[in-house]
């Protein structure tokens, strides 16, 4: 289960090992490595993999990274701020970043947060049933979105929901292949 | 800076503006065309899930740009919030040439009789402004006929017995319907009901010069591929141009209606695509920018003789804003439904529009344009977890194997849910901005939930193992796409503020001709009558004009 994100996270280190030049934190617009981590966990937790990749692997953290330099900026304090009381939440109830848990541990936590009520002392400042479900959009519009923003990648999500695979519109600086369905489209059409 | 004079100035390049342009240029008037958006074209149909008008997750393609065009909401608990664009609650209709015509899902509906007599029809009902339009729907005949033939609509409306008289049918048959409606008409017919298929302004045929639709399930939210759906940009704002008598200017904002000495306009002040204040001069101004933006130019435009802003004598600018209140119903089949042949929508029955035991009105009803996986994502059941390994388990089964119908439920107007200007916040420009306040009437949401009922036989006799419905919550204004209202036409200086032609009561050379003149917006997509009475606005006009004033 947790192979593919393990695989997402080792590239992206040894991108990061790669780009390590002074001021810059890590191969990401506005994640920072530690960041990115608990990102991918998160958004594994709420998309996890089955025989299917899931959310971290279908490219949902490089939507979010993307998108939180470009049209969801302003939610930038937010993500910053959550990402850091998830962790501190993670390690005042079981000493280790939330990355490091346990699926079990990681879910647990999430619905605590999703209910606003995480553990004494951490989301002080930040609505954490909020921060909760903001994420949560955010992961299903990557997951579940265009792949040209950095999510859904191969078309992953339509794939697995049994709708053809799109031809890119636009002009397009967007480089998307186009999928082709194993055994065609449900419905026998195509 | 001050323009060369023009007969009619149009503000608003949208659905009601581009037929009035077109309809004065032909007539020979000359004629300046104002649209603060952009041109868009084919090319500009992206296909993206999460960037257009109806998913604007990460924006929305057709404008506003969300930099400049800030609103206030006001909150059910009196606390005021600044929306952009691309928020929930700013009630954006798009702002491109064509306006909401280029992006809609296209339903190309007529009005039925009662919905232009609904206090006749129902009676009052309290606490609403619910009243008759001062024309009926034998006046509207003839421009309905003429908009379905120079737009073109598709469809085929022969087996509803519940429509209103019509000279001829149609100019293109239907497209076939795809599975889910199918599988709905046949449920329908079961149940005793008249399903058939809906009108649209989409070609299905080539028609007017342009392809037929090629079923992409991309349709509503997005601009056309093949440019099968007919909008004012792609039919009467080209044939304007055409005459030479019009004149479009797009990326400009108007500021104000002018108004001379004597309290009549004598043309408007706008920002120009540089941020330039430049002045038209017009022997007349027609104003069409859809009702929230309407009655927000009206309201700016004061003047000595008008204190409260233009045609607003008796505060009735920005009453009644109103839009559709729309219930749905989603339902799981066994087996997989999706074919991916859009654009979805295609079967509807007008069994409940009217008539409706012990209810003021009603909606027709229709199952929904294709829903994208992400829409799909925020349908869910209850008892479905919102997320994790369940929910990615849900929306693997139950895309492919859904359906959901629904339909826009005639909204009683309320008094109280308005447009007003806002004391502090301006837009880039400087000009004041909206303040959109008030809820929907309790018997709208009885109606919803009357309808609610009906789409959810509807689902158990076509098969659905499961369904769920999605009532609209009473607390928040109306608007969006459909808004309406706002500048109400009537009879009775003292309880609307245009007359049967959409000229405002207190000034005779300003015309209204978009959703807001409309006392009730009826249980059906709104367009198709914005565009019949700009035709029947633009008719009024070049017939009454006599070189440099009006005949009397």
């Amino acid at each position: 289960m947790k192979s593919p994100r393990r695989r997402f996270l080792s590239a992206a280190a040894g991108a990061a090992a790669l780009s390590s030049c002074g001021a810059r934190r890590g191969p990401w617009r506005f994640f920072t490595e530690q960041e990115m981590a608990t990102v991918a966990a998160l958004t594994d937790c709420l998309i996890p993999p089955d025989d299917l990749p899931g959310a971290a692997q279908a490219g949902v953290p490089v939507f979010l990274d993307r998108q939180l330099s470009g049209h969801l900026r302003k939610f930038r304090d937010m993500y910053r701020a959550g990402l850091l009381e998830l962790d501190r939440a993670a390690r005042k109830l079981h000493q280790a970043p939330f990355a490091r848990l346990s699926e079990e541990r990681q879910t647990a936590l999430l619905q605590a947060v999703e209910k606003g009520k995480p553990p004494d002392g951490t989301f002080t400042g930040l609505d954490p049933a909020l921060f909760f479900a903001t994420v949560r959009a955010h992961t299903m519009q990557g997951f579940y979105g265009d792949p040209r923003h950095g999510g859904n990648r191969d078309q992953v999500a339509y794939l697995m929901l049994g709708i053809p695979a799109t031809n890119l519109r636009g002009r397009s600086q967007h480089d998307v292949r186009l999928v082709q369905l194993p055994g065609g489209l449900p419905g026998g059409r195509r | 800076m001050s323009l060369p004079h023009v007969n009619a100035v149009v503000v608003g390049a949208g659905a009601g503006g581009g037929v009035v342009a077109k309809e004065l240029a032909v007539g020979g008037l000359s004629v300046l065309l104002l649209e603060r958006g952009r041109w868009t074209t084919n090319d500009d149909c992206r296909k993206d899930d999460l960037r257009n008008q109806r998913t604007s997750v990460l924006g929305h393609p057709f404008g506003p740009d969300d930099g400049r065009h800030p609103r206030v909401v006001v909150n059910p608990d009196g606390t005021t919030r600044i929306v952009r664009p691309s928020e929930g609650g700013y009630q954006n209709n798009a702002a491109c040439v064509g306006s909401g015509t280029v992006s809609y899902g296209a339903m190309g509906w007529r009005f039925m009789p009662q919905d232009f007599k609904m206090k006749s029809t129902y009676g009052h009902v309290e606490g609403s402004t619910l009243e008759d339009w001062p024309i009926s729907y034998d006046d509207l005949e003839p421009y309905y006929d003429r908009a379905e033939w120079e737009f073109g609509v598709s469809g085929d409306v022969d087996p509803d017995p519940f429509k209103g008289p019509r000279q001829r049918g149609l100019p293109m048959p239907p497209l076939a319907g795809n599975k889910e409606c199918e599988i709905l008409r046949a449920a329908a017919s079961r149940l005793g009901w008249h399903p058939f298929d809906v009108p649209m302004l989409r070609n299905s045929v080539p028609y007017n010069g342009r392809q037929p639709c090629m079923r992409c399930r991309w349709c509503v939210g997005h601009s056309c591929e093949v440019d099968a759906k007919s909008g004012t940009h792609n039919t009467v704002i080209p044939a304007a141009l055409a005459t030479g008598n019009c004149r479009l200017l797009t990326r400009v904002m108007v500021r104000e209606i002018l108004i001379d000495s004597r309290g009549r306009a004598r043309g408007v002040a706008f920002y120009d695509e540089r941020d330039r204040l430049q002045e038209q001069t017009a022997d007349l101004v027609v104003v069409a920018a859809a009702a929230i933006e309407s009655a927000r130019l009206l309201l700016n435009s004061k003047h000595r003789l008008h204190p409260n802003g233009l045609g607003n004598r008796y505060d009735w600018v920005g009453r009644n804003l109103q839009g559709h209140s729309y219930p749905r119903v989603a339902g799981l089949f066994d087996g997989v439904i999706y074919d991916d042949l859009g654009p979805g929508s295609g079967v509807a029955l007008c069994d409940f529009a009217h008539g409706n035991k012990g209810l003021a009105g009603g909606a027709m009803i229709t199952n929904e344009f294709i829903r994208s996986p992400y829409q799909f994502v925020e349908k869910t059941p209850p008892g479905v977890p919102r997320w994790g390994l369940a929910h990615k388990q849900w929306m693997r089964h139950a895309y492919s194997r859904h359906i959901s119908v629904g339909g826009p439920v005639q909204e009683i107007p309320v008094w109280e849910s308005r447009v007003q200007i806002d004391p502090e916040v301006k837009d880039y420009w400087g000009i004041p901005v909206v303040r959109i306040s008030g809820g929907k009437h309790a018997h709208t949401i009885e109606v919803a939930r009357f309808i609610a009922s009906k789409c959810d036989l509807w689902m158990k006799e076509a098969g659905a193992v499961k369904t769920w419905p999605s009532i609209p919550a009473r607390a928040a204004a109306s608007g969006g796409q459909h808004q309406a209202g706002a500048c109400r036409m009537g009879n009775d200086p003292k309880t609307s503020v245009v007359d049967r032609h959409c000229r405002l009561h207190d000034v005779d050379n300003v015309f209204v001709a978009d959703g807001s003149v409309h006392p009730t917006n009826g249980a059906f997509n709104p367009v198709l009558t914005i565009l019949a009475n700009a035709y029947r606005v633009g008719e009024h006009i070049v017939k009454t004009w006599k070189g440099t004033g009006f005949r009397s």
